[in-house]
């Protein structure tokens, strides 16, 4: 067990909402996290969705359910990796954020001698 | 009842994967369906990224071991399949500006079931048959395990 501090506006709302759920505050602050994580989980989904916006022959010829339910596993799959590798999911996070710089150091050109 | 072991699909990804916010979790999760391997123009690219971008190589090393991935050596024969490769399509795909996709192809031939890349049209250009070339979300949708098959812990 441990303690946080809130400020009153919280505690008040906490309180209230407990009140309301007939439950306790500790509840409250459970629920809403769960509900953050799925929010969390469907950024991903809709990133990842529009990424794949181009459907090729290959994704086409899955049906819907088949496609929600890798979309389901892949949510899961990332939710884990994030709380089993948080340093490894922040890193790639960074260099994904610098992208642009990327592009400049990938082996593009390498003009042979003898060629024009 | 019997057990039917699943086949093993070997595939190697390029290094503009990096862009993928799904396929490290991905691998990470559902490592057993997988054998992946890292061509040496992706670890050179990667770890020279790693270091740019104030990380060190044994972080990108930590990366690699979570998924169990191996980094391939360069050896004689895959730079006589580049050669090979880089003359048969220099018209189209001239060496001095695709290097680093004949460097990969030529690891990757006879070796690896998919390149998982988003330079898809070079790498399908240089016919590389049977190996599969998807970009890391259409690989996704195409190579996840079913329910049966799921590793998940």
């Amino acid at each position: 067990m441990t303690t946080v501090t809130i400020n009153d506006e919280l505690r008040k709302k906490l309180k209230r909402l407990a009140a309301k759920y007939d439950t306790n505050q500790a509840d409250i602050i459970k629920r809403a996290l769960e509900l953050f994580e799925k929010y969390e989980r469907k950024q991903y989904l809709d990133r990842f969705m529009n990424i794949n916006e181009e459907e090729t022959e290959s994704t086409k010829a899955l049906d819907d359910t088949r496609k929600s339910k890798i979309l389901e596993m892949l949510a899961e799959a990332i939710t884990k990796f994030e709380k089993k590798y948080p340093e490894i999911a922040l890193r790639r996070k960074k260099l994904r954020q610098n992208i642009d710089l990327f592009d400049e150091i990938t082996m593009t050109n390498w003009a042979l001698p003898f060629e024009e | 009842m019997i057990e039917i072991p699943l086949k093993i699909i070997t595939i190697a990804y390029d290094t503009n994967t990096i862009r993928s916010e799904t396929l490290v979790p991905f691998l990470i999760n559902f490592q057993e369906a997988f054998r992946i391997i890292i061509p040496a123009i992706v670890y050179l690219e990667m770890g020279y990224y790693f270091i740019l971008q104030g990380q060190s190589i044994e972080d990108y090393d930590e990366e690699l071991a979570t998924y169990k991935a191996e980094v391939l050596a360069l050896t004689k024969k895959h730079l006589l399949n580049v050669i090979n490769l880089a003359y048969k399509h220099r018209i189209s795909l001239p060496f001095k500006d695709h290097s680093r996709d004949y460097l990969i192809a030529g690891q990757c031939m006879g070796l690896i079931d998919v390149l998982v890349t988003y330079n898809v049209r070079h790498f399908k250009s240089m016919n590389l048959d049977p190996i599969q070339i998807l970009p890391p979300e259409e690989f996704i949708f195409v190579f996840a395990p079913d329910e049966k098959n799921s590793f998940s812990e």
